[in-house]
């Protein structure tokens, strides 16, 4: 598995950024990394990419997986990031357990919104789960996503997430290659 | 391409630093976010914002193009092309439809964008209300409660004592029914043109180190009041090169007696237009 990041560092992470920038900006549309990155199934090549392109010294990361000590040595060993144990401090986290409460992230100030979590959560599928309905700025007319693995109150959780804007959290959803991004502004509809 | 530096210049912390708030920026629309502004081997006024945030997005295989009120070969615009061509080899253009990312100092191209592009808007002062209210901390606060009475009270005082609103350009607008932006200093006739548009918009001020965006489908809506509707520039002569009657014209005097002629501020425009009208 040996990284410390890409190895043409300036180029792959130009090219992933632009990837990332796209999804942040068509909300619900699913991409794929440009580079496959293998990790020994610790995590997925599309979060590996994320955390080669935006985690750095600067940035401090809140883990909640199983596999937690495995991923703390992915980060630190290729990016020099900070994890940190409170998910309310944290500048991005990554979960793999299915239960999850977006209230206990860092969701900013009224003052300073931007400085607020990125969930990235890493499911099991994209397409095959329950569908949603979303609309929200980056979406022509509305947007169907269906991921697996959210928890049982999500919709709720996400209409909160909603609701206090211009705070809250901004996801990532994660499978294998793929990736699409839920910023805080994506109202679910169904 | 020079060597000695980085590839688009800024290391690459700083370009992961920029990343990581453009990202913000794009799921807060319209919300100014601060960054480390870093100093660029230019003067601040001069696009230093707008280069670091083209700096931190643009690849190999990006075109570039980079318009100075409209034209594509000022001063600025040529400078920052070269410099761009300098620090990155990568391709440039002077057509609209052919870029892949464009920088512009006040002025939104007349051919629609897609989605698959992204404009880089230089700004010199972020906030709409600082003219209202000097202090930061305050001008934080009224974004952060949404109390913008204070535009409202100006733009009244405008039409009460002139009849109409006079803010010709940089006409704030409101994003995504929530915060009031500057538009940079576009003329009010771009303004609709940022409503719903299909490419990225981000915007770079430097030496206010501020970066904030509009993504694509937003809705962006000038203010104005119900028995006062926004209105565009219009004129009643057409461009004396090209023809055209639907592009932001120029006024410039072209002799000591002082005849004036209008031309299209987009050359682009005007050269294509030319082009499909021979």
């Amino acid at each position: 598995m040996e990284y410390i990041g890409y190895q043409d560092q300036t180029h792959s992470s130009q090219n992933m950024f632009r990837t990332i920038l796209k999804a942040t900006s068509f909300p619900g549309s699913i991409f794929t990394v440009p580079e496959n990155l293998e990790t020994d199934n610790v995590l997925y090549s599309s979060t590996a990419n994320i955390i080669f392109t935006l985690f750095d010294i600067d940035t401090k990361i809140f883990i909640d997986s199983e596999k937690i000590s495995k991923i703390q040595n992915f980060i630190t060993f290729n990016t020099n990031a900070n994890c940190i144990e409170k998910s309310n401090h944290c500048d991005f986290a990554i979960i793999q357990n299915k239960e999850f409460n977006i209230e206990n992230f860092n969701l900013g100030s009224d003052e300073y919104p931007d400085n607020s979590s990125t969930i990235i959560i890493e499911v099991e599928d994209l397409i095959n789960g329950e569908e949603l309905i979303i609309e929200g700025p980056g979406i022509e007319k509305t947007k169907s996503i269906s991921p697996t693995n959210l928890p049982k109150n999500f919709q709720s959780q996400w209409q909160n997430n909603n609701f206090i804007f211009p705070r809250g959290v901004d996801l990532i959803l994660t499978c294998k290659d793929d990736f699409f991004c839920l910023p805080r502004t994506s109202k679910v509809l169904k | 391409m020079k060597t000695g530096f980085n590839f688009a210049y800024l290391d690459e912390a700083t370009k992961r630093m920029i990343r990581r708030k453009i990202l913000k920026a794009v799921c807060i629309p319209g919300y100014q976010c601060p960054f480390g502004g870093r100093e660029m081997p230019l003067a601040y006024g001069w696009g230093t914002g707008g280069i670091q945030v083209t700096a931190s997005i643009i690849g190999k295989q990006d075109i570039l193009k980079v318009i100075d009120q409209g034209a594509d070969d000022t001063t600025n615009a040529v400078s920052i092309k070269n410099f761009f061509k300098r620090v990155c080899n990568i391709m440039t253009t002077d057509r609209t439809a052919e870029a892949s990312l464009i920088q512009t100092r006040h002025r939104i191209p007349e051919t629609t964008l897609n989605k698959d592009q992204i404009i880089v808007y230089q700004v010199p002062q972020p906030e709409p209300l600082r003219k209202l209210e000097p202090k930061e901390k305050e001008t934080r606060k009224l974004h952060a409660y949404k109390e913008y009475a204070l535009m409202h009270v100006k733009l009244y005082e405008e039409i009460s004592q002139f009849g109409s609103v006079i803010k010709t350009w940089a006409y704030p607008v409101e994003t995504n029914n929530r915060y009031i932006t500057d538009p940079t200093p576009i003329p009010k006739f771009d303004n609709p043109k940022m409503n719903n548009m299909e490419a990225l918009q981000l915007f770079g001020a430097g030496r206010e180190k501020r970066i904030y965006a509009i993504p694509p489908y937003t809705k962006v809506k000038s203010l104005d009041f119900d028995d006062h509707p926004f209105e565009i520039q219009t004129w009643d002569e057409c461009c004396s090169i090209c023809g055209s009657t639907k592009s932001y014209l120029d006024e410039i005097i072209i002799n000591n007696e002082g005849k004036k002629n209008f031309i299209c501020s987009d050359t682009d425009f005007c050269k294509s237009n030319l082009e499909k009208n021979k």
